[in-house]
């Protein structure tokens, strides 16, 4: 337990701190509506429906505001490089690569405040709705009363539904409110947003995900004018005339019979969602306006490169263009589509004069994309042939953190490994630069793949490595582990039991041998943890979901406070 | 550009209102509004909805994830074919379904969406007709739900009594294939 809250503790701080955030803004605002003597006639009325849906209308209000912030990639990318996020600890650092999540926590809150807030206004609109509709005074004459009050330019009523109305039920009374006709146009895009960002919509059919989500721009226009109707009423003449005496002497209003209760005053409470929603929206205009001006600049493709296993590589050149190693961009093609962007992790080193990524070519838009850059042409490519593409980017990711540990494991899998070549490629770089100090000394590197294919193109680059490390004598620096999980047929197999003896790996032509099966984590953290007794390690992570968790897991299991040796866990985000 | 499953959204879209629809009809009736007969009525239809739509069909691509526990409803469906297998038809049952629970303030919001889920299902049929116009094809299958998991039990064999291999991999294939060919009946 103790290590869990060592490596877990600031995350479920900051969870905590936002879910006492919702509590208290719904307890605070419940309890103003519930007690304020101004709501009293409007409490008559309506009773606890009507705290509780202010209420669940403030926690709207505060994830309304929240959710926008994680999604503001540049300014998560500022946040982090910023001098404030450079001399915090890493760990604090650490939580800005879990925005997502967090975009996801505000969007299950927005559903449930909607939930409670809709069917308290339901009540609301029905207990309106009787008040108006009584008219028998002995039981319902304070109802009646205040539904008649007259009605004046500068507005003394209180019952939205007005004597004078000629709607005969509450759903056509529902159309002519502005409360009501935009509480239903914000709902439905809310339930729309909802429905396409489920899992198996946005993995599958991702277009119908990215462009329903941005139906919130109808959200945000709803959530601001939701408020403008002023339904929701406080008495403003409370010195005048008590609420709490005057009640039961409603016939007497305004009578000389009765001149300490004159007719009471009301006016709107006025909407208050754009002081909440009103800077983030800002924000997000800036960043959608940033990403915009970044994607309309230069790009040149210098070359394309096909590596076996269906991956193509892009290397490009953007005047101004500066990376660190770990980081991603985003790649929209206008002759593809002009809406979709797609995240690529950087593949080449900052010390190189270009930049480049790996491209697996599984779905539509990378295949099309293929296409466009004649791939499957022989020859040399004409580079007045090549698409034009928009580059935004880069951004970082929790992978520049790699320098802040003495030691790091990365893990990548399948794919997953293209992060850890920029990282490696760039540590090498460093590691021979003298001037250059780095607190790094140690990496253990594991790559499990599913595919003997997709050892060829990065085995390469591991290769060149491996040479240059050795022929500078410092190949203890890297360790790598590589497992082949399947994918071997009978004759490869037997290749391999024959070849076993080699110095070099028959699959991959490396010195480190290739490991058939999955990895045993157990075995591999406990040999690292009695190796690097008392040190902080960073675990770094890209791949898929299942495994990130096992790994996760085992960092916390292996952490021990009292040998103070601690994995650290770090997982790419896309 | 592959083509999207339409329908596969709107079935998402549908379970949503029908749970929409079933809280607000609950609260319909237990508040007794005024015309609180119009949400005992959305009641049965969300049951209807949601048991209509919970078992996810078929993708026409691609594995499919199966929600919880609906291969039972997934028969019950598969005996009511064509009826419940038409997205043509489900937009005609969602819209006359849907049209009554906009009358009560609490279903109001189910009953939309549910019409949402409707209009979706249209979305994908207009595009299957554009696409057949276009081709010109009959061969052309329409878009129609198809039950996920029944056909697993066909052709699905028994492996038992598989000894535990005694070496890590890579092992030698061929004391391998003996080791299938022995355990092969």
């Amino acid at each position: 337990m103790g290590h869990r809250l060592m490596n877990e503790g600031l995350k479920w701080l900051f969870f905590s701190l936002w879910l006492i955030a919702n509590i208290a803004i719904f307890i605070a605002t419940f309890l103003k509506f519930y007690t304020r003597k101004e709501y009293y006639y409007t409490r008559e009325i309506l009773r606890e429906a009507l705290p509780i849906a202010k209420g669940s209308a403030a926690g709207l209000n505060l994830n309304s505001m929240l959710i926008l912030i994680p999604v503001c990639r540049n300014l998560i990318s500022f946040l982090r490089g910023s001098v404030f996020c450079q001399c915090c600890k890493r760990n604090v650092r650490r939580q800005l690569d879990k925005n997502i999540a967090f975009h996801k926590l505000c969007a299950y809150m927005i559903c449930f405040w909607t939930i409670i807030h809709y069917f308290a206004h339901t009540f609301n609109f029905e207990r309106y709705w009787l008040a108006h509709e009584s008219t028998d005074n002995s039981t319902g004459g304070l109802y009646s009363t205040l539904s008649n009050l007259p009605s004046q330019p500068n507005g003394t009523w209180i019952n939205p539904i007005r004597p004078t109305t000629s709607a005969t039920n509450p759903m056509l009374e529902l159309v002519k409110n502005i409360a009501g006709y935009t509480g239903v146009i914000i709902t439905i895009p809310l339930i729309l947003i909802m429905s396409s960002a489920t899992e198996i919509i946005r993995r599958s059919y991702f277009e119908v995900f990215w462009y329903t989500h941005h139906l919130f721009i109808v959200y945000y226009i709803g959530l601001v004018t939701h408020g403008l109707g002023n339904v929701v009423r406080l008495q403003i003449n409370i010195d005048d005339h008590d609420p709490e005496y005057c009640k039961d002497y409603y016939e007497e209003w305004g009578t000389p019979a009765r001149p300490e209760c004159p007719i009471p005053q009301f006016s709107g409470d006025g909407a208050s969602s754009w002081k909440w929603v009103l800077a983030p929206i800002l924000l997000y205009i800036v960043e959608r306006i940033m990403r915009f001006v970044r994607g309309m600049q230069m790009v040149t493709i210098s070359k394309v490169i096909k590596h076996p296993s269906q991956v193509i590589e892009l290397q490009m050149r953007k005047p101004g263009f500066t990376m660190e190693a770990g980081q991603y961009i985003q790649i929209q093609c206008p002759s593809i589509s002009r809406f979709e962007w797609h995240p690529f992790t950087l593949t080449s080193s900052p010390k190189e004069d270009f930049f480049s990524i790996h491209i697996r070519l599984v779905g539509d838009w990378t295949n099309a994309l293929a296409e466009a850059c004649h791939v499957n042409e022989d020859g040399l490519q004409d580079p007045g042939k090549m698409p034009r593409l928009a580059v935004d980017g880069p951004y970082g990711t929790c992978s520049e953190d790699a320098y802040r540990y003495q030691t790091v494991m990365f893990v990548g899998a399948g794919i997953g490994v293209t992060p850890f070549a920029a990282i490696l490629k760039d540590i090498w770089y460093k590691h021979c630069d003298h001037n250059h100090q780095m607190k790094l000394t140690k990496v253990y590197f594991y790559w499990i793949s599913s595919d003997t294919h997709s050892f060829e193109w990065f085995a390469d680059l591991l290769g060149s490595l491996e040479d240059q490390m050795e022929n500078a004598g410092k190949s203890d620096l890297l360790t790598y582990n590589i497992f082949l999980t399947r994918g071997w047929n009978t004759r490869q197999a037997l290749n391999i039991v024959t070849n076993v003896d080699k110095e070099r790996d028959v699959i991959t032509n490396l010195k480190h041998k290739t490991q058939f099966g999955r990895p045993k984590w157990e075995i591999e953290f406990d040999k690292i943890a009695r190796m690097h007794q008392g040190t902080r390690i960073g675990v770094f992570f890209c791949g898929p979901k299942s495994l990130s968790k096992e790994l996760h897991n085992t960092c916390n299991r292996f952490s021990d406070a009292s040998t103070a040796t601690h994995f650290v866990y770090n997982k790419e985000n896309f | 550009m592959a083509r999207i499953e339409w329908a596969m959204w709107a079935n998402e879209q549908a379970v949503v209102s029908g749970v929409c629809l079933l809280m607000g009809s609950i609260i319909g009736v237990a508040g007794a509004f005024k015309n609180w007969e119009f949400s005992a009525f959305a009641i049965i239809v969300s049951v209807f909805v949601l048991v209509l739509e919970w078992p996810r069909g078929k993708r026409q691509k691609g594995k499919t994830l199966e929600r919880k526990f609906q291969i039972h409803l997934a028969k019950l469906l598969n005996m009511m074919v064509p009826v419940s297998s038409n997205y043509y038809a489900r937009f005609i049952i969602h819209i006359i379904l849907s049209i009554p629970c906009c009358f009560l303030l609490p279903t109001i919001m189910g009953g939309m969406s549910l019409m949402m889920a409707a209009v979706i299902y249209l979305v994908g049929t207009i595009q299957i007709a554009i696409v057949f116009l276009i081709i010109k094809q009959a061969a052309i299958k329409g878009e129609e739900w198809q039950p996920v998991g029944l056909e697993k039990k066909v052709g699905e064999q028994v492996v038992t009594d598989v000894s535990r291999p005694t070496r890590p991999p890579p092992r030698s294939p061929r004391p391998a294939e003996r080791h299938i060919q022995d355990n092969a009946v």
